[in-house]
């Protein structure tokens, strides 16, 4: 009977031993070869405290699967990397104590689809604490991270809101020098004119440098140019370009478009085409509004940035030129011309022989 | 008739009294204006000293012939409004726009006021406008673009504006009076947020090679994953990947075949072990600066291929700037995995690799 029993429990301990696995690939496959549709807002959030104090913010996060989906927070840091100092992701370093700081309220939980879920964010920031930090809160779905079973890859996607911290201290560093202002061009047979302009931020803390670029032809101003609308940082000892491009010309150039969507060239540039009105109106009627805007000549763009160094706004100011010739245009208007002015000397020729014909004959027959 | 001689005097009084009451019963009576049958006047804007256009409507009950339609407008201090000269008096009877004339009120249509134009006089609060003649029973209406002011705020008969129609004499014809309201504020602010957001999604969570590998041919990719991003972020998104295996792993054979280079593209070069993926099928909506690939390797139909490896730490794989209108509506790039063995490679069913994706909206 021991021997039933004995074996009886060892049946039951491997069938146990057995489901588990199985139980658990179960779990972990229940996600196996289902989309992922996750919406945060907002983005990012720029936090401003003093150290020893308590800074907190609220994360939204939304899934639109369909059904209910097990999200998960982790905790990432960004920096800015290359020329254009585009954002890096990256994991936790072995002296980032500061990820210390940072506590949720929830780390894992169910998002129903299609509905708002807030995790409260606290940050305590230390006494100690100075200048920016830079953290990605990240939220993906629990289970994609998994190794699938064969040979299937497995892609987990997420999203991230980076959260800016600036951890306030006395004689913070706040410097900034414009690196470049540039064209794409300095010769355009038609606009846009795209502008180019190059910070780098050599202080400690994150800047956002605003302004306009002001395209002037003589002594006349033809148009002001805003960039950095959205108030994007540049993070400290890394640069940032931003772009703002000059398009109010005619004609100008578009790009082309395919089932509503921009249609990207072979040379992965946006394929581009000439237009010639601004559209038209609801009543049927075309926007000719572009067609005094004929752009030829000599411009200049005056670039004024302005940062805030704590104490005051700097400013910044750069100088460029560059040429807008639409040759094709003065190549045809110049054969239209000659053709012009071909036709009245071949006119002038014909009246001139003629009159010259008609007096020789005047005189013949006086002659007669 | 005793009475009569008892107090002459007061009796004679009263005889006389009713012979005259019956003679006024039937000596003719003057001609007098009548109410019109309707009369309307709408302030566009009912807020205190504020300008504001004017609809008058009219449904005259007279058969005379119209030449002119007074507007008096409320005269009692403080009350009354302020008025300009007659030429900043224009009307308006389009039927669209700005200061466009109903064309029915309560079931009944509307004609646009013939004859009207601006105004040709403005004595104290009375305003004049040329009139043609009016056809009663009809409802007629004009907008008085500009000229008008309201006064302070209230209502009652210090608010009561007068519409008059006049023959060529001028003789009056027919005269309402409209009461008006003006108030200290007509106008609600409606104030919204839209928060910046970002969507980030995938097609799949996996994405499976098509065939074994093999170290000949060029077809050894994955059907591939889609990945799609949505942010009214002006700053536009961005995209990483990371690789959690750097390279194709199996477990039973305890190999993993290396991921190529994650700093540049890499030509794929069969009989070899490489690792590595490619991105394509970019869309991008319009006007919004660029959308852009990065390190995104191309894959053709030849050994021209060329893949890049997602590496160890997330790297940026794709990414779209604000551009000019500052948002970036829904842009999606395929994503693929390519992968080449060797002779040499273990064999096993269960190399895979683990890719994560993140996306974020940029600040």
């Amino acid at each position: 009977m021991q021997r039933i029993l004995l074996a009886i429990m060892s049946g039951s301990l491997a069938v146990a031993g057995l489901l588990g696995p199985v139980g658990t690939a179960l779990a972990a496959d229940s996600t196996s070869g289902r989309s992922i549709n996750l919406i945060t807002s907002p983005l990012p959030i720029d936090l401003n405290t003093k150290p020893g104090t308590t800074v907190s913010t609220d994360l939204r996060i939304k899934q639109a699967d369909g059904v209910p989906e097990t999200l998960q927070v982790s905790l990432l840091k960004f920096g800015a990397f290359g020329e254009e100092g585009k954002p890096e992701l990256l994991d936790r370093g072995p002296g980032d104590t500061y990820f210390d700081w940072v506590s949720f309220d929830k780390t894992h939980f169910t998002a129903q689809s299609d509905v708002w879920q807030t995790v409260h964010m606290t940050i305590n920031v230390p006494k100690d604490a100075a200048n920016g930090y830079y953290y990605a809160v990240t939220f993906t779905r629990v289970g994609d991270a998994i190794r699938q079973p064969g040979s299937t890859n497995s892609l987990a996607g997420g999203t991230s809101i980076l959260v800016l911290l600036n951890a306030e201290v006395p004689n913070q560093k706040r410097d900034m020098t414009l690196t470049s202002f540039t064209t794409d061009h300095r010769f355009y047979e038609f606009l846009p004119s795209t502008f180019n302009i190059k910070f780098h931020n050599d202080g400690n803390i994150h800047l956002v440098p605003t302004g306009d670029v002001f395209i002037t032809k003589g002594n006349t101003n033809v148009a002001t140019l805003d960039y950095n609308n959205e108030q994007g940082n540049i993070l400290p000892n890394s640069n940032r370009i931003y772009t703002t491009a000059w398009t109010n010309g005619w004609p100008h150039a578009e790009q082309v478009l395919k089932d509503g969507k921009a249609v990207v060239a072979s040379n992965g540039q946006d394929k581009m085409h000439l237009v010639y009105t601004n559209g038209t109106f609801d009543n049927g009627s075309t926007d000719k509004s572009l067609i005094p805007h004929l752009r030829i000549g000599k411009y200049t763009a005056h670039l004024v940035a302005v940062y805030d160094n704590g104490v005051r706004d700097v400013p910044i100011e750069a100088t460029l030129t560059f040429w807008v010739i639409p040759w094709r245009f003065l190549l045809g208007a110049l054969v239209i011309a000659l053709l012009i002015g071909f036709g009245i000397w071949a006119l002038a020729r014909g009246v001139w022989r003629g009159v010259g014909r008609l007096s020789r004959s005047r005189k013949g027959s006086k002659r007669r | 008739m005793e009475w009569l001689h008892r107090q002459p005097k007061r009796h004679l009084a009263v005889v006389v009294g009713m012979i005259t009451s019956l003679v006024i019963q039937f000596l003719p009576v003057g001609a007098q204006a009548a109410g019109l049958t309707t009369a309307i006047i709408r302030l566009d804007r009912m807020a205190a000293a504020t300008a504001t256009s004017v609809l008058v409507c009219a449904n005259p009950a007279s058969t005379a012939t119209e030449a002119s339609v007074k507007v008096t407008f409320p005269t009692t201090t403080p009350t009354d409004f302020s008025l300009g000269i007659a030429s900043t008096f224009t009307v308006s009877t389009s039927t669209s726009g700005a200061n466009a004339i109903p064309t029915t009120i309560n079931g009944t249509a509307v004609t646009a006021w013939p004859g009207i134009g601006t105004a040709t006089n403005v004595t104290g609060k009375v305003v004049t406008f040329p009139s043609s003649d009016l056809t009663v029973g009809t409802m007629y209406c004009f907008d008085i673009v500009a000229g008008v002011t309201t006064g302070s705020a209230g209502n009652g008969t210090a608010f009561q504006a007068v519409v008059a129609t006049y023959t060529s004499g001028p003789v009056l014809i027919d005269s309402t009076t409209v009461g008006l309201a003006v108030v200290s504020s007509d106008q609600i602010t409606v104030t919204a947020i839209v928060p910046p957001s970002f969507q980030f999604s995938l097609s799949g969570n996996t994405d499976g090679f098509a065939s074994a590998l093999t170290s000949v041919a060029n077809t050894n990719t994955t059907t591939g994953v889609t990945v799609t991003a949505q942010t009214n972020a002006k700053g536009g998104w961005i995209a990483w990947a990371k690789d959690s295996n750097q390279g194709l792993h199996s477990t039973t054979a305890n190999y993993t075949i290396p991921t190529t280079s994650t700093s540049a593209n890499t030509a794929v070069a069969f009989g070899s072990e490489q690792f590595g993926g490619f991105l394509s099928s970019l869309t991008q909506p319009t006007n919004t600066g660029h959308c852009t690939l990065a390190g995104l390797g191309v894959w053709g139909t030849s050994t021209s291929s060329s893949i890049v490896g997602f590496g160890s730490i997330f790297n940026q794989v794709a990414s779209c700037t604000g551009g000019s209108v500052g948002t970036s509506n829904t842009s999606s790039f395929l994503i693929q995995e390519v992968a080449s063995i060797s002779g040499s490679t273990p064999a096993a069913s269960d190399y895979s690799d683990i890719i994560t994706i993140v996306g974020a909206g940029l600040f």
